[in-house]
């Protein structure tokens, strides 16, 4: 019977594709310049596809998250700073902190939507920015954090990785990269899943069939704020540092426009794919002109003008269902 | 006995008075007919009812218990639903998942983020049943967007049977359809009306009159006249205000 394939398989073959691209990525000439580049399309790629659940399952446009990435990346520095030099416990810190925030917050935002949900989310996500920006006690404020280093991880006495080698890390991110990505494959394709995307194509009726819908929209928000979070403090370990920029309102629109330019509404991995274009390809750009995010502008106005489903949309040929 | 009651339901829309103290009460097991020109406030009043907007004044009870102020989902649990003059479907997703996602709120499994919908047998087979009682079957992959108008009537009446109700409220569910389905949805009615309570808002008089045990009739916000076909009929208010006067052959 068709309904047996219908919810897919656990792990699917594109991304199968996913993981072993990343797993080569850094021996891939040209695109795999430095090791720390790759490690950022990872971290990234995490960040887009836990926010996609939002934006592309869900249909919510926040434009703020790029705050709880920022919280993340200032609660996993604060902590090592403060409390504990490790790996882990930042971590995990910034995985809470990211979530409590993105919880609270979707308490404010979870009855709106689109225009208002879109400026509500960008308004509260300035307030942290300038937090971090004038709160020099807790987050250093213009100079930042800095001195976060990467600790060993392993059992002590018997195995050890060093994470201070940009290689190691990048494989310890990619890791973690994976089981979040089979976690959010999993969350999509739940019954909560699919209620987030009765509510992107009809909220009113969603109601209807009895969902409590603002439930489920401040779930969805303060799950991709879990991921945000996560990806945050990865990233502070990354640069070693936290400065108030990760919470500046480009990183926001930046997750955005990876995305919607990968086709995240159409397509699972199109986050994936946007981020690896976004950070690359300014890599490249920036390397010739300062202004690169000019033709990255260009590029990105061209998609949503031409193909609004996304690269991936393109490439699939039709808009499907996200369900398959 | 009334399964509900309005208690002088009022809703204003800027200086408009579109539903105008409204107080009826609906039989258990019976199909109410609301009938009205348009404006009447037909719709405004199903909308009250299931808790889209909220009065201005005046109360809802359903089995004894007042419903005004809650959210439509406590409403649909309650026990009441609804289906929409305007299609109102899940455009993008296929029939199959329509089904399926008003079978999975009914069973309650909506909040579970990490299980495997594929585990849900009982979800699957209901939605099977459901799709091949009302004859879809062959079509569940089909995106609603690309069905024939007729078939998505007919889903738009299914999903919001998907909830169980004891009240269904159907808002103009014939409106559009040639007269081949327009009987398929009559007769779909009729056999409804043996299992739960009904409320439909039709423009149809000879549906009207040949499906239903009570016809209200409303106009201008307010209750013009009430009863049962023949009383409706024969009543000279309703056929001056809204059957075309005496000489009109219904």
């Amino acid at each position: 019977m068709g309904a047996n394939s219908r919810w897919g398989k656990w792990i699917p073959a594109q991304m199968w594709v996913v993981f072993i691209i990343f797993a080569l990525f850094p021996y891939i000439p040209y695109i795999g310049r430095y090791t720390s580049l790759g490690t950022e399309v990872v971290i990234w790629s995490l960040f887009a596809l836990g926010f996609n659940i939002l934006l592309g399952y869900t249909g919510l446009p926040s434009f703020g998250h790029g705050a709880f990435f920022g919280i993340g990346a200032y609660a996993a520095g604060i902590f090592f700073l403060r409390v504990y030099k490790g790996v882990w416990f930042p971590l995990i810190l910034s995985i809470l902190i990211g979530g409590l925030f993105a919880a609270l917050v979707g308490l404010l935002v979870a009855k709106k939507r689109g225009i208002y949900f879109a400026l509500i989310t960008v308004a509260i996500s300035q307030v942290f920015y300038f937090i971090a920006f004038r709160w020099d006690e807790l987050t250093g404020g213009e100079t930042g954090l800095s001195g976060i280093d990467r600790m060993n991880i392993g059992i002590p006495n018997l195995v050890s990785l060093q994470l201070s080698k940009p290689i190691n890390y990048y494989y310890f991110v990619l890791v973690i990269f994976i089981l979040c990505t089979l976690l959010i494959w999993k969350i999509v394709h739940s019954p909560f899943g699919k209620v987030l995307q009765a509510i992107r194509e009809n909220e009113v009726r969603a109601k209807y069939l009895g969902y409590n819908t603002t439930a489920y929209k401040w779930g969805a928000f303060t799950i991709s704020g879990f991921f945000a979070g996560l990806a945050g403090g990865l990233y502070t370990l990354l640069i070693n540092s936290a400065f108030a920029s990760v919470l500046d309102w480009t990183q926001s629109g930046n997750v955005v426009m990876m995305t919607l330019l990968g086709g995240g509404t159409v397509n699972f991995f199109g986050p994936i794919l946007g981020a690896a274009i976004f950070i690359v390809s300014r890599d490249f750009l920036s390397a010739y002109w300062e202004s690169w995010m000019l033709i990255y502008g260009l590029i990105f106005v061209f998609v949503i003008l031409f193909i609004p489903s996304g690269i991936l949309g393109l490439i699939g040929g039709k808009k499907q269902t996200i369900l398959r | 006995m009334a399964i509900l009651t309005t208690q002088g339901l009022t809703k204003d829309f800027g200086g408009l008075r579109a539903v105008d103290s409204v107080t009826l009460d609906i039989e258990q097991r019976k199909l109410t007919s609301v009938i009205g020109p348009n404006g009447a406030g037909k719709t405004t009043l199903f909308n009250l009812i299931t808790g889209l907007i909220k009065p201005d004044s005046g109360r809802i009870i359903f089995h004894g218990e007042d419903i005004t102020h809650l959210p439509i989902h406590r409403i649909i649990k309650k026990g009441i639903s609804r289906s929409f003059q305007i299609l109102n479907l899940f455009n993008e997703l296929t029939l199959f998942e329509n089904v399926w996602l008003g079978v999975q709120a009914q069973q309650g499994h909506g909040p579970e983020v990490f299980s495997n919908p594929d585990k849900f047998t009982s979800i699957k087979e209901e939605t099977h049943r459901i799709i091949r009682e009302i004859g879809l079957l062959g079509k569940e992959e089909s995106p609603v967007k690309l069905l024939s108008y007729g078939d998505r009537r007919i889903l738009e009446i299914t999903i919001s049977l998907t909830a169980k109700p004891s009240l269904l409220l159907l808002d103009e569910p014939t409106s559009g359809l040639v007269s081949e389905d327009r009987k398929r949805i009559s007769e779909l009615m009729k056999s409804l009306s043996s299992q739960l309570t009904l409320i439909v808002v039709e423009h149809d008089m000879d549906v009207v009159l040949s499906i239903s045990d009570h016809i209200i009739v409303m106009h201008q916000g307010k209750i013009l006249a009430q009863g049962t076909p023949d009383e409706i009929r024969g009543n000279e208010k309703v056929q001056e205000a809204y059957l075309g006067g005496p000489d009109s052959s219904v």
